[in-house]
């Protein structure tokens, strides 16, 4: 494995992103923001937990939650590996398609979100990520009671997404991402979904997240 | 008066300031979320909520930073924030109307409007719920006032073709 992870953060937190004369920030063809993570906490659990009181609704919150984490793959994660930097800092240590998976692993742990971990790749079948520190899971935890369900919406659908980057489509090749290549990666026969089976949140030592195909 | 900083804690992939995390998100994601959170709760009560939950974060984080010094001004402290407000990306605020009786805060930019249009034209609404309640908690933590005194709305909205944002912020 080539990937240096530690080479690639340091390149990351380098690039003194903050915001520009206008008070924005952007980069790899996105509008970046330095957010704070009580918000997203709360905005994201008072959904689900108002839409858990109802029992026909309570995975209806779940799916609406991780389809945003879906987007933020598809946008942020395909944004990046399309980026100038990317290709700067990444691309020179990638040898395979799964040194893809791993670098933008690295490229995450530059993000806040707390540390990934690539715990198992098995090409084109399965990923298994574990997450230490999920912002998710410890905002949880501080300020609700123990859960009876996995709560990091936004890093399941980071997994899935990776996978469905790499291969559903081929984000190696630089493709448009448009509307229609987003259908084809996340609503497609082939597409990956992940599963959340451990969480800090329900007491689980760490957040664990297992990637595959439906089919 | 000190400027606020982020710490990072790179063998963990803790972004801090104060004692309170901070993370990277695009424009997708947070414009994303917000209309799923629409969906979810239907417009008025998504607004509530976001509203309160940015006011809730923002009074949180700036509780929990570096103490502005005992001398520092209501607008001097505005006048932080609003360096914080440009370097975390969520736009540029023009603080000229507003004082510790509240009043009104004009966005040249903003992140939420620029990013809704930029992802999905002009909105039906004014989209930024986040920014209300980030001045609105500035606006409670700077002036000492108990944010249960604070009434917010936004006047109008970039997102829907308006020039800038505006934002109006009552204190009871």
């Amino acid at each position: 494995m080539a990937i240096d992870e530690r080479k690639i953060i340091e390149a990351v937190a380098g690039l003194g992103i903050t915001g520009n004369d206008e008070g924005l920030i952007p980069a790899f063809g996105l509008y970046l923001t330095q957010h704070l993570a009580d918000y997203y906490n709360r905005i994201s659990f008072a959904m689900a937990r108002r839409l858990e009181k109802t029992p026909e609704l309570i995975d209806d919150g779940r799916t609406l939650l991780v389809e945003a984490g879906h987007g933020c793959a598809f946008n942020t994660f395909g944004g990046i590996m399309k980026s100038a930097e990317w290709d700067a800092v990444v691309r020179p240590m990638l040898q395979t398609r799964e040194d893809w998976v791993y670098g933008m692993a690295a490229v995450v742990n530059a993000f806040g979100w707390g540390h990934w971990t690539v715990r198992d790749l098995v090409a084109n079948r399965r990923l298994v990520v574990s997450v230490s520190d999920s912002y998710e899971a410890e905002g949880w935890l501080r300020d609700y009671p123990q859960s009876d369900r996995p709560r990091c919406f936004l890093a399941n659908g980071g997994v899935a997404g990776l996978m469905n980057l790499l291969y559903v489509g081929d984000i190696t090749q630089g493709p448009e991402l448009n509307e229609a290549y987003y259908k084809k990666l996340f609503r497609g026969t082939e597409s990956f979904t992940s599963t959340e089976v451990l969480c800090r949140a329900m007491g689980d030592p760490l957040c664990l997240f297992v990637a595959q195909r439906l089919s | 008066m000190s400027e606020d900083k982020l710490l990072f804690d790179a063998d963990r992939n803790l972004i801090t300031m104060g004692d309170r995390r901070v993370v990277f998100h695009c424009h997708h994601y947070n414009l994303f979320l917000q209309r799923t959170i629409e969906d979810g709760l239907g417009t008025q009560d998504a607004e509530r909520v976001q509203v309160a939950a940015a006011m809730e974060a923002t009074r949180a984080m700036l509780r929990s930073r570096t103490p502005v010094a005992a001398a520092a001004s209501v607008s001097q402290q505005l006048a932080q924030c609003n360096r914080l407000f440009g370097a975390l990306g969520f736009g540029q605020a023009n603080l000229t109307h507003i004082t510790p009786q509240g009043g009104r805060i004009t966005l040249t930019t903003s992140h939420y409007a620029v990013g809704w249009k930029a992802k999905w034209g002009v909105a039906k609404h004014p989209v930024c719920y986040f920014p209300l309640g980030f001045w609105m908690g500035a606006l409670s933590v700077a002036a000492n006032v108990a944010p249960e005194r604070l009434l917010g709305r936004e006047l109008s909205c970039s997102a829907l073709d308006a020039a800038c944002c505006e934002l109006e912020v009552e204190v009871l």
